[in-house]
């Protein structure tokens, strides 16, 4: 079990160039027990959830775990918004509502003719990003 | 002749003995007590939290229980898919969703901030879990995090809780009424 709650946990290279860089708590669990089958839905959906997803790959994870958690929790998990790098991430149905919010709930900064976020995600959205916990798989170091 | 002395209300101290059958985890288990010090002593505790499962569903009226303590200013910890009871009767104040298993994780670590960010929990308070889930997770802080008082209000014997009712897995209306006088006590 990983500790969501302690950023400093959560910090990995990027194999490009051997910078440290915070990541979201992703996957937070190695073993996980769930009490009820719409947990273990949820849980697997969300252990799915991976540092190097694209934007397209991360939309369509949390699509799932927001879709499993509406069906059978009644809302929205509690920490989606950790998991959001770019507008490209959120899940197309809940898109204008999460985006309102990030706004008013966690405090993020929107450019919304431009469709942006200006400020408040964990880390920006980067195709090529390559996290490893080993520092022999740096390529260059800067 | 005189009369037997009998405890006002539901007596909850009877039946101690283990839901699960020779389940006897050491030479430390829990008590039983009667549901108005139950709720006295959770009213006294600084930092209670108050942890829910899905067997709520099967007698939903104890969702209408929690939510009457959840009043009273204790968050609640909606485990497994039970914070939907929570949705559909429109509260959500203080309640948090979050498994039993991060739960449990979390409150072994004194520096753990709790779910609100105010700071460890000094009491637990385990309602509607699946006995043997439950029953491990008590097992875990009994070990790993001396500091949390572990109480049950659940319908079971739980050894490994400080404090527990008597089974009355049974007897739903005695178990009904004890938890009517620990919310009753709570408010005095």
């Amino acid at each position: 079990m990983g500790r969501a709650d302690k950023p400093e946990d959560w910090m990995v290279i990027d194999a490009r160039d051997g910078k440290m860089q915070q990541i979201e708590p992703a996957p937070e669990a190695m073993l996980y027990i769930a009490e009820t089958k719409e947990e273990a839905m949820l849980e697997m959906a969300k252990l799915c959830l991976r540092p190097s997803d694209n934007s397209m790959g991360r939309s369509i994870k949390l699509t799932h775990y927001c879709d499993i958690s509406m069906k059978y929790f009644g809302k929205l998990p509690d920490d989606w918004h950790l998991f959001v790098r770019d507008v490209k991430d959120l899940p197309l149905a809940y898109q204008q509502q999460m985006m309102k919010e990030l706004e008013e709930k966690h405090g993020w900064k929107i450019d919304w003719k431009a469709k942006k976020f200006i400020s408040g995600p964990l880390r920006p959205a980067d195709v090529s990003f390559d996290p490893t916990n080993l520092p022999r798989k740096i390529r260059t170091k800067k | 002749m005189a009369a037997e002395a009998k405890p006002k209300g539901i007596d909850t101290t009877k039946n101690a003995i283990p839901f699960e059958m020779a389940q006897i985890p050491g030479p430390e288990m829990a008590k039983t007590y009667l549901p108005k010090v139950m709720g006295a002593i959770i009213k006294k505790s600084k930092r209670p939290l108050l942890v829910v499962g899905a067997e709520l569903f099967d007698d939903p009226v104890m969702f209408d229980k929690a939510i009457e303590i959840g009043k009273m200013g204790i968050p609640i910890a909606a485990t497994a898919h039970s914070v939907k009871g929570f949705v559909d009767r429109g509260y959500l104040n203080n309640v948090y969703q979050i498994g039993l298993h991060p739960l449990t994780n979390y409150l072994r670590f004194p520096d753990w901030k709790g779910l609100d960010g105010q700071g460890q929990y000094d009491t637990v308070i385990f309602m509607g879990i699946f006995y043997k889930f439950a029953n491990g997770m008590f097992s875990t802080l009994k070990h790993f995090n001396r500091d949390i008082k572990r109480i049950s209000i659940d319908r079971y014997y739980h050894v490994n809780a400080n404090m527990t009712f008597g089974n009355m897995a049974f007897i739903s209306d005695d178990y009904h009424a004890a938890i009517d006088e620990l919310i009753a006590a709570m408010r005095k």
